[in-house]
């Protein structure tokens, strides 16, 4: 019985064939899609699931002196880790053969590559000693990272505040937050994907059933039985997948170089992680040929199949009004919690819009169809809403899944430039060339006063630098409330750690930041928002602190403002910096670098966002054109005599786009508003006071433009069928 | 039946499929208002001969004539035009668009003429009426007898008042008394609207609604004789 299925599948005229080529590349496209996505995955999984080794356990008894901080260079983070070796049995680092001794240090190929290329001053002259040899990819995150392991003697850490012992690096991965909340994004963008690509598969595998049935119907008159009917149904879908499969596993093995250079998370991933693993290979050759025969089988459980023909078992239920509730309740929950400004309530209401769009969807196909039908001026959309109303479930099916994606893709992209035009402020526009370093931490209020002033004088050597100290404050005077002042002196500390001092002519040089009042040399700040979050307010300058006797000479220095003329003074002052401080707080970056980092988060978001847009609209695009296909040849006769009565095929094809192109674009549109309202509440609620709703970004309308187009151009493929099915000349009725 | 003038000529009409020839040189006239049946056995060639008449198919050599043009120098976007305009068609099956209603498979052919919703709807209305189809006009044509599904066909072949109405076994799917129903419809209303008909059929019993009922073997019209009324 197999054989004759293989056979019947293989050798049963064109028709037959070209099912068999159709469903094939219908699932070919589904696997290509999901091996990228699993690849996808697993890079970012692998690369975040990597030990951070640079953040050891700090140990009562150690082997090793430790020394972690974040550098800077062109915007780009330098990890930089100084150790000195205690005992022979110190734990080695992941990727070094051995840990470098004093006067020697390793690099990754990355920063290796970049000190070799710029001047000594800006960068290499940061690392003393001679580079002793590359860190190979087991310490890399990815092949990008730019990673520097210093040697040092005990005595050159011993009395660093900042370095502390270590005893074992042998570190469980623990990802930070932020890789947290990328993971859930990738994991929302995996499920939008997922469940398109499934309906991809089953709906190939469906492909033309009805003809199919009638085929089994003739070969039960042969006389087989209801068991080897649905083995030759199997055997064909089986086929179909798996011939999909394998050519999907070969052309994402041809793509992979592309999904390799897909910059996820700020940069691309190691090549040798862009890859499904063997598991998720052996998932999705299984899988997917099971899923299309699991859909062959229980289609046709929805048929009876007798050697008289095939009469139907059931017809699909029209959808129940109820099926949009979970939206109605879900936009209400949203909006009151809006209106309480309650995140929980707000995020539940968001989940159950999300989920209500996807059941609710073919409600409102079917109202909208039957309205559209109703009012229909002409044949085209007249013959396209009655089938979309009479079907309303099937037409939703192939675009279920851009809903999700095109949903959270809208809110992100309304949200996005708030966010950004939020950190965009004139005032901080005007610091976009001054550096932030702080001295302080949870040890130290700051660099004493020597060394602040020897350290300010030789920034200054450079005529390309200007630098403006901020001193750090007793705390008995510039508390920010007695309770503060209270708790300070009880803890021992001198100083307010946040604020500031600053002389009035640096303020009135950096003007951004505030006025003195007149007649004054020297006021009080607040150093927190500016130094950490580098934000400025109209009340960073604290009123009524200006003075005239404060000798700030004799104050440490709690931070510093470097406005550099260009990149080369910048990085200069950088290398300065390394070499004469130790800053493990805060990396020593401008407010627009900052910015610059910040924005390259949202894009981070963006992009992963605009992917599952990108892959579900196609996806939905490709599901359209198998269910244009599947259409057509279930409505053949009808078609076919329409023709022959004088419909012209233009006509027809128009019929066949609208509905197609309708479901794909009014769940688009439904999805869109439904998001910009979303986003709309988020950001009145949420956001600061005064921020308002910004259109999109300009690339969220290339990528929605772009994909409908792209599955547009899918969804028009097999269009040639129509004319070729309902040519005149091939009517042959006798 | 008086037979007025030709409206419909068929000269010397030879088609093939492949190496098979359907039509052998087949001649035929049919008069305006005429009621034709074409007769004979399968794979004949009367199928053939009412497709090459009603410009579905192009003859390899012959001439088909409509009124005074030569149907068969038609490109196809003018042959369907004339298909639409101008002829009317009901198949054994299978012709109404399942996923419409009554009615609107009926205002169909009227849209497609662009004509406005409203006139296009209160005609189809008018014709189940006519047809004894009152009430059914919301239905799907899922949900209708054999027989009810033919007199929709019929109502939307003769919605557009067509010149000429080719039926391709019209009955082949009814049983007796649809049959006659059916039949009688389509002589009356075509009587009625002063319509030609050109029946194709292989039962005697329908082709004597018919003035006139021809003999077709072989890919030729053998015979022709005048059914006594």
């Amino acid at each position: 019985m197999l054989r004759l299925g293989v056979h019947l599948s293989l050798r049963s005229g064109k028709e037959a064939l070209i099912r068999l080529v159709l469903t094939a590349i219908a699932v070919m496209l589904g696997v290509t899609m999901l091996l990228s996505a699993l690849a996808s995955y697993h890079a970012f999984q692998a690369t975040n699931n990597k030990p951070h080794w640079w953040f050891p356990d700090v140990a009562e008894q150690g082997s090793l002196l430790w020394l972690y901080r974040t550098d800077v260079y062109g915007n780009q983070d330098i990890k930089r880790v100084d150790i000195a070796v205690l005992e022979p049995n110190a734990p080695l680092i992941p990727g070094l053969d051995r840990m470098p001794g004093p006067g020697e240090f390793f690099v990754s190929p990355a920063l290796s590559e970049l000190i070799n290329t710029v001047p000594a001053e800006e960068l290499g002259s940061r690392f003393p000693g001679k580079q002793a040899g590359l860190i190979n990819d087991e310490a890399l995150l990815n092949s990008h990272e730019l990673l520097a392991v210093v040697g040092r003697s005990p005595d050159e850490l011993r009395d660093v505040p900042q370095a502390f012992l270590v005893d074992n690096l042998d570190i469980p991965s623990s990802p930070h937050r932020q890789t947290n909340f990328f993971s859930f994004l990738f994991a929302i963008g995996m499920l939008s994907i997922l469940l398109p690509i499934l309906v991809l598969v089953t709906m190939a595998t469906r492909l033309s059933a009805s003809r199919q049935e009638e085929r089994y119907a003739a070969i039960r008159l042969a006389g087989a039985t209801p068991g080897q009917v649905n083995v030759i149904a199997s055997t064909d879908a089986f086929l179909g997948a798996a011939i999909g499969t394998i050519l999907g596993v070969f052309c994402f093995l041809f793509l992979h170089a592309v999904v390799t250079r897909a910059a996820i998370d700020y940069l691309p991933y190691h090549p040798r992680y862009i890859t499904p693993t063997m598991l998720g290979y052996l998932t999705v050759g299984i899988g997917v040929p099971l899923i299309s025969v699991v859909a062959a089988l229980l289609s046709l459980r929805r048929v009876r199949i007798s050697p008289l023909g095939v009469s139907r078992k059931t017809t699909p239920k029209p959808p129940n009004l109820w099926q949009v509730v979970p939206l109605v309740a879900g936009l209400a929950i949203f909006v009151s919690g809006a209106a309480v400004e309650n995140g929980l309530v707000m995020g539940a209401g968001f989940l159950l819009i999300m989920f209500g769009l996807i059941l609710g969807g073919p409600w409102i196909t079917m109202q909208l169809a039957r309205i559209l039908g109703n009012k229909a001026n002409g044949a085209v959309v007249l013959l396209a809403a009655r089938r979309l109303a009479s079907n309303p479930g099937s037409a939703f099916k192939p675009v279920s899944g851009l809903v999700l994606a095109v949903f959270v893709g809208t809110v992100f992209a309304c949200i996005a430039p708030t966010l950004l035009a939020d950190q965009q402020n004139e005032k901080v526009n005007t610091l976009e060339h001054v550096l932030t370093v702080s001295f302080y931490d949870q040890r130290t209020v700051g660099l004493s006063a020597d060394a602040g002033a020897e350290l300010i004088e030789q920034l200054r050597e450079d005529p390309g630098v200007e630098v403006f100290p901020i001193y750090a404050t007793p705390s008995s005077i510039w508390a920010n409330s007695r309770e503060a002042a209270a708790r300070y002196a009880e803890e021992g500390i001198d100083h307010d750690p946040t604020i500031g001092y600053i002389t009035c002519e640096d303020l009135a040089s950096l003007a951004a930041i505030g006025d003195c009042a007149p007649d004054v040399q020297v006021t009080a700040i607040f150093t927190s928002p500016l130094i950490l979050d580098h934000n400025i307010s109209d009340q960073t300058v604290i009123p009524g602190t200006s003075t005239t006797n404060v000798e700030l000479s004799t104050l440490p220095v709690q931070a510093l403002l470097i406005r550099s003329d260009g990149a080369s003074s910048l990085e200069k002052a950088r290398t300065l910096l390394a070499n004469k401080t130790i800053t493990t707080d805060t990396p020593p970056r401008t407010f627009g670098e900052i910015r610059q980092y910040e924005q390259s988060l949202v894009n981070g978001i963006q992009r992963i966002i605009y992917a599952a847009i990108v892959v579900t609209l196609i996806i939905a695009g490709a599901s359209l054109a198998v269910a244009i296909g599947d259409g057509l040849m279930e409505r053949k006769r009808p078609f076919m005599l329409l023709r022959l009565s004088g419909t012209p095929v233009s006509v027809l094809n128009k019929v066949v786009l609208l509905e197609s192109i309708a479901p794909l674009f009014l769940a688009s549109l439904v999805a869109a508003v439904v998001g910009f309202g979303a986003a709309a509440t988020l950001i009145s609620t949420v956001a600061p006071d005064g921020s308002t709703i910004q259109p999109p970004v300009i690339s969220y309308y290339l990528v929605m433009g772009g994909s409908l187009l792209t599955a547009l151009l899918v969804i028009c493929a097999p269009l040639p069928l129509l004319d070729h099915m309902t040519k005149s000349d091939n009517a042959r009725f006798e | 039946m008086l037979v007025s003038k030709s409206m419909l000529r068929v000269v010397d009409v030879r088609k093939s499929f492949g190496p098979t020839p359907a039509l052998r040189g087949a001649n035929l006239e049919v008069a305006e208002g005429e009621i034709l049946a074409i007769m004979g056995p399968s794979g004949s060639g009367k199928s053939t001969l009412m497709h090459c008449m009603a410009g579905i198919f192009v003859p390899d050599s012959g001439e088909i004539w409509f009124g005074g043009q030569r149907v068969d120098q038609l490109d196809e976007d003018n042959r369907t035009e004339l298909r639409r305009s101008t002829f009317g068609f009901v198949f054994q099956f299978g012709q109404l668009v399942p996923e419409l209603t009554v009615a609107d498979n009926i205002a169909l052919p009227m849209l497609l003429n662009k004509e406005p919703r409203k006139v296009a709807y209160a005609k189809a209305n008018t014709w189940l009426d006519k047809l004894d189809l009152k009430g059914l006009g919301h239905r799907r044509t899922g949900e209708l007898s054999g027989g009810q599904a033919q007199r929709v066909a019929l109502a939307r072949a003769l919605a557009t008042k067509p010149k000429v109405i080719f039926a391709d076994e019209p009955t082949g799917s009814l049983d007796s008394l649809n049959a006659e129903k059916v039949m009688d419809l389509l002589v009356d209303l075509a009587r009625e609207q002063h319509t030609t008909v050109i029946l194709v059929t292989h039962e005697p019993r329908i082709a004597a609604s018919a003035d006139r009922e021809v003999m077709i073997c072989d890919g030729k019209v053998v015979t022709a004789q005048k059914v006594a009324s």
